[in-house]
């Protein structure tokens, strides 16, 4: 027996050697569990439509990054971010997944390559996720929806590695780089495509906000997939040709959430500069490049603006109708509008 | 006894299973699980490097059957509970309890306990796989728990290519010679390898196993093959399916089925219990 224990013993010893110690080239996994809440899966379950796009959404997202980082040359790219774009709009975006996709078998070179990028990423869409949850909960009073996003918000923003700071970062980040508007210049489809879903993952939550009862969220909601669709047809003409702001296209949303407003346009943005990262041979080390910016968008001390600059900045870029137009609204018998 | 007249006869499953329910907590508990998160025995033998996410509890149900070369049989039903305690950390508890008919003769109860903690290093680099050690400790408790205790420390690498990833498991165990438990022993080494691949348009994962095991010190290794699938069929539940059978040894034929669900408690994560 005695020698039993002295053998445990150096089990236990051997797993005290084994300190948790990384490479710095290395990142740790860091994934964290969401807030859990009646309201998860409020979403899915009444607005199961709507929910599984974002399935496909995910994917859309993962194998862009995907191409961009693997492709040969870009005939090759070209070639396979055609294939892409006709495979989500005539198939994934048609028949989504039930579940969320798992972008690391669509993105395993990217998802090896910058970690950190997808860790920020899936966290801020959890907590997109949520607030979608959130609002769609018909048991909830308005205030209690508030002050839940609001508690939601707060443990998004605690697992600090992963968050992107509540202020709005300047646009400058986005179109000012020595790389900057790469990819948007020269595949210009598939950015319509990708700037169609960010208005229409901020334009959801205008309907579920001025609906007053769940009749007027559903058909609202409704309408505004349907303006989604109407983005798709005779690709890029009708697509969003600016960045679509939360600010700019989610009014009612910004003015109730504002700091989840400026996560999500933070999170956009963060998405085109690393499309650009990845698509510009001026970029030699992606890595190095994409974990900068990360370090940028958790820098609330530089390179922000103010609210007022923020909703100006909407207007300096077209407005809304540049974004992809005006989410279709109905509330009582006021018609859908535009 | 056939084995749905054996699986009657597990009277402390309802109470075990209860008190993890208790545990679990009532409806404010929801979460998440990923079917791609391959836990050790569900359905294969071989797991990933990942732990649970952190804050994350999972609660597992699963049900194993076995048939040896021998003619004896084994039903165990082994209720586990793991909890992402801390970042890139897990640490769980399982409590088998089972079935045992040999030689004519029916023993049932619980099948030792089982202690473990998992540690990931890192996630997988473009160099590296991801690396993680685990520990167990099993001990002796029940009738037909053996009468050793034993710890044991595992290897384990993740490495992907495309859809599909490679795991390999290599463990060593410290402890006296003795009476092995009827499910879920520790042996005294086992090293395998699997395979799977994610179909992600269907949330479900397929994987395949060869390991090898030495129960005792200078006994013959066995080396069993088994294959086995893991589903998403909620947000937060998955359902898995294996079977196995022994290449060298081992059983002649085991089937396991099993469901998982996570969940969060917001009273011990930041923000929570306002």
């Amino acid at each position: 027996m005695p020698t039993t224990i002295l053998r445990i013993g150096a089990v236990l010893l051997l797993a005290g050697a084994a300190r948790p110690t990384v490479a710095p080239a290395q990142d740790q996994r860091g994934e964290q569990f969401y807030y859990p809440g009646s309201f998860n899966w409020e979403f899915l379950g009444r607005y199961p439509d709507a929910a599984r796009l974002f399935n496909a959404f995910d994917y859309g997202h993962a194998v862009l990054y995907e191409r961009l980082y693997t492709a040969r040359d870009s005939a090759a790219l070209s070639q396979a971010l055609d294939r892409e774009y006709q495979l989500l709009t005539t198939d994934l975006l048609v028949r989504p997944p039930r579940f969320a996709v798992a972008e690391e078998t669509v993105a395993p070179g990217y998802a090896k390559l910058a970690w950190r990028a997808k860790l920020m990423f899936d966290w801020a869409h959890v907590l997109h996720r949520q607030i979608y949850d959130i609002h769609a909960d018909e048991r909830l009073s308005e205030a209690l929806k508030d002050s839940l996003v609001e508690r939601v918000t707060d443990y998004y923003l605690s697992k600090r590695e992963a968050a992107f700071v509540t202020a709005p970062k300047s646009m400058h980040l986005m179109d000012e780089q020595y790389y900057s508007q790469t990819f948007r210049t020269r595949y210009r489809a598939f950015n319509g495509l990708i700037w169609a879903y960010h208005w229409l993952q901020v334009g959801l939550y205008e309907p579920l906000l001025a609906g007053r009862q769940e009749g007027e969220r559903q058909d609202g909601v409704r309408a505004t997939i349907t303006r989604f669709w109407d983005m798709l047809r005779d690709p890029p003409t009708n697509m969003p040709g600016m960045m679509p702001m939360t600010v700019t296209v989610a009014p009612r949303f910004t003015q109730r959430h504002p700091r989840a407003a400026a996560i999500f346009d933070n999170l956009h943005m963060l998405h085109d500069i690393i499309s650009d990262i990845l698509a510009s041979e001026k970029v030699g080390d992606k890595r190095q490049a994409i974990y900068a910016m990360l370090a940028e968008f958790q820098d609330a001390s530089r390179n922000v603006m103010t609210p007022a600059e923020w909703r100006e900045m909407g207007e300096m870029m077209g407005g809304v109708d540049a974004m992809g137009g005006a989410v279709p609204i109905r509330t009582g018998s006021d018609p859908i509008t535009p | 006894m056939t084995g749905a007249n054996a699986m009657s006869g597990l009277p402390a499953l309802p109470a075990v299973v209860a008190a993890l329910a208790l545990l679990a907590g009532p409806s404010q508990l929801a979460g998440q699980i990923d079917y791609r998160n391959l836990d050790d025995d569900r359905p294969t033998v071989i797991e990933d490097a990942y732990p649970v996410e952190r804050y994350a509890f999972e609660i597992l149900l699963p049900y194993r059957f076995e048939r040896e070369p021998g003619g004896g049989v084994v039903h165990a039903a082994i209720p586990e509970l793991a909890g992402g305690l801390l970042p890139n950390f897990q640490l769980g508890l399982k409590v088998p309890i089972a079935v045992e008919r040999s030689g004519g003769v029916t023993t049932r109860g619980l099948s030792g306990l089982r202690v473990f903690a998992l540690y990931n290093f890192n996630t997988e680099s473009r160099v590296l796989p991801a690396v993680s050690l685990r520990f167990d400790l099993a001990l002796p408790a029940g009738p037909l728990g053996g009468d050793v205790t034993r710890a044991a420390v595992k290897a384990i690498t993740t490495r992907s290519w495309g859809r599909n990833r490679i795991h390999l498991n290599a463990a060593y165990s410290v402890g006296r010679a003795g009476v092995a438990a009827a499910a879920e022993p520790l042996s005294r080494w086992w090293a395998g390898a699997a395979v799977d691949r994610t179909l992600f348009r269907h949330s479900t994962l397929v994987v395949g196993e060869v390991y090898a095991a030495q129960a005792e010190r200078g006994s013959r290794a066995e080396v069993v093959a088994s294959v086995g699938v893991r589903r998403q069929v909620t947000p937060t539940t998955v359902l898995d399916l294996g079977i196995a059978r022994g290449l060298r040894d081992g059983p002649s034929a085991a089937f396991t089925v099993g469901l998982s669900h996570a969940f969060a408690v917001a009273a011990i994560m930041p923000g929570g219990g306002r």
